[in-house]
């Protein structure tokens, strides 16, 4: 199988696009009600600085944290891959990780679009001249655009995610929302803040980089501003820890 | 009655609403009801009776259902309900907390507030008046623009599409269940068999289901669609085979559970 082959629920990645001045698609937020459990939980952050066995590594943490999975994870929602056209694993590869191996969850992404859309090769998508594509091992992805013209920065989506969070916990009964931050920059600071401000378990993973460690080293220290208690840090080395904590909170059903 | 205070929406042809999307996906199944049809031509008797005929056959329903949304009341004595097919829903809704209803009222003229409730229809020639249904989860009035009010058939259309967004998108089955109707209701009837979609027809309840119902060619041709009669064991049979409601086996176990 390769990195381009399309591994969603039925062999199918459906793209449904959405006005940011637009409100959010009932038909991707119904995407999301297909997870057996009712929680959802947003992965953020990125890769930069970690080599190929970081990623790996960092693939399997995920995957051992959140054996037995039912519920809706989702992030960043596009793929990259190396020169050769290979998988060269990102974050927002976690998703479709994790779903994989627990077939009752649903894996989505948002991604917003910052450059004309074009088709390469054989008609294949990509989101701009780096060859950056829509991730094909989530069922759904939420392309966000500023108009047919206009071009949004790689936080346009966030307003939408964030959205769609706050309607599935207020409207469709999900009874949990979080986030878990690895690595990343401004744009996963920007995240956590958004997750701790509305309550929700937040979680930063120390050890795997910028601001995930930032954030981890600023609040042992004491010196991060937050009223909330519901920020926690979680060492890479330990997805056993990770995964305790989404039990304790109702992420996983404890066996 | 009912404890529950429903909420409602205002939206405008074509548009979305996540909210009433999200909140029918908070029934206990994956399963969607459209409760079509009237009560033209009904005896005194059938009135009487078919409310207990619908409520007996879907004991036990945890799914979505929806329905026209309106209530029917007398002009001279407010208090007297005209029993009609919307009231149907409400009743079974008493008895399946775990269900979820959901109104579609097209707004076929302006809306007045009075005590009685929110009058959607009202004429000279009728000795009653239509309101808002009190009893029901959520209520959407659908309309073209608000200067511009929708026609009948927009009930139908706003249900199919709320039904085809349930089904390709939450993974939910569907059934229209036809009870007697007019000629909306077989406009209802011709689109659902068109796109493949489940149908049961209840035979006796009058006008186009019986019409359909009896047209075998009709039948021959559309094998979406079943017969059931009127009566609440057999619709019951039927509800099971379309997976509206769990085998009677196992639904015993969990009510003993």
């Amino acid at each position: 199988m390769s990195a381009k082959t399309v591994t969603g629920q039925n062999g199918k990645t459906v793209l449904i696009i959405q006005d940011k001045k637009e409100q959010l698609p009932a038909t991707f937020a119904l995407m999301a009600t297909r997870a057996a459990r009712k929680v959802c939980i947003r992965i953020s952050g990125g890769c930069k600085g970690m080599n190929t066995d970081d990623k790996k590594a960092m693939l399997e943490f995920f995957q051992i944290a959140f054996e037995g999975f039912e519920g809706m994870i989702w992030s960043g929602g596009t793929r990259q891959f190396d020169k050769d056209g290979n998988l060269d694993p990102m974050v927002t590869d976690v998703p479709g990780v994790v779903a994989a191996s627990n077939p009752n969850c649903v894996a989505l992404g948002s991604t917003p679009r910052t450059d004309v859309l074009r088709l390469v090769e054989e008609s294949r998508l990509v989101l701009d001249d780096y060859g950056t594509a829509p991730n094909p091992s989530v069922n759904a992805i939420l392309l966000v655009q500023d108009g047919a013209d206009g071009k949004l920065g790689w936080d346009g989506d966030l307003d939408a995610a964030f959205g769609l969070m706050d309607q599935l916990a207020q409207y469709g009964g999900f009874h949990r929302a979080g986030v878990i931050a690895w690595n990343g920059g401004d744009i996963t600071h920007d995240e956590v803040m958004r997750s701790v401000k509305r309550g929700w378990p937040t979680y930063v993973i120390k050890g795997s980089g910028r601001a995930a460690d930032k954030i981890a080293a600023e609040l042992e220290a004491g010196t991060l501003k937050v009223s909330e208690n519901n920020l926690f840090v979680v060492d890479k080395s330990d997805p056993i820890g990770l995964r305790q904590m989404l039990i304790s909170f109702g992420f996983i059903q404890s066996n | 009655m009912s404890h529950i205070i429903p909420s409602l929406f205002v939206k405008n042809q074509g548009d979305q609403s996540v909210k009433i999307a999200l909140k029918l996906t908070t029934a206990r199944n994956r399963v969607v009801v459209r409760l079509t049809g009237g009560c033209g031509y009904m005896s005194a008797e059938d009135a009487r009776d078919f409310l207990s005929l619908f409520e007996n056959a879907f004991s036990g329903f945890a799914g979505a259902m929806l329905f026209g949304g309106t209530r029917m009341i007398d002009k001279q004595n407010a208090s007297q309900i005209v029993p009609g097919i919307t009231e149907i829903p409400s009743h079974i809704r008493e008895a399946c907390p775990n269900m979820v209803s959901l109104g579609v009222v097209p707004r076929t003229a302006d809306i007045n507030i009075t005590e009685h409730g929110l009058v959607v229809s009202e004429s000279d020639e009728d000795a009653y008046r239509t309101i808002i249904h009190p009893n029901q989860d959520m209520c959407l009035l659908v309309q073209v623009s608000p200067d511009q009010p929708a026609i009948w058939d927009a009930e139908f259309e706003e249900c199919l599409q709320i039904t085809k967004d349930l089904r390709d998108f939450a993974e939910f089955k569907s059934l229209l269940v036809v009870y007697n109707g007019g000629g909306v209701t077989e406009r209802e009837i011709l689109a659902t068999t068109k796109r493949g979609w489940p149908v049961l027809l209840i035979r006796g309840s009058g006008r186009k289901a019986d019409e359909y119902a009896s047209n075998s060619e009709f039948l021959k041709t559309h094998p979406n669609v079943r017969v059931a009669e009127k009566n609440s064991d057999n619709i019951r049979q039927h509800l099971i085979s379309f997976g509206m409601l769990p085998p009677e086996k196992l639904r015993l176990v969990k009510s003993r559970a």
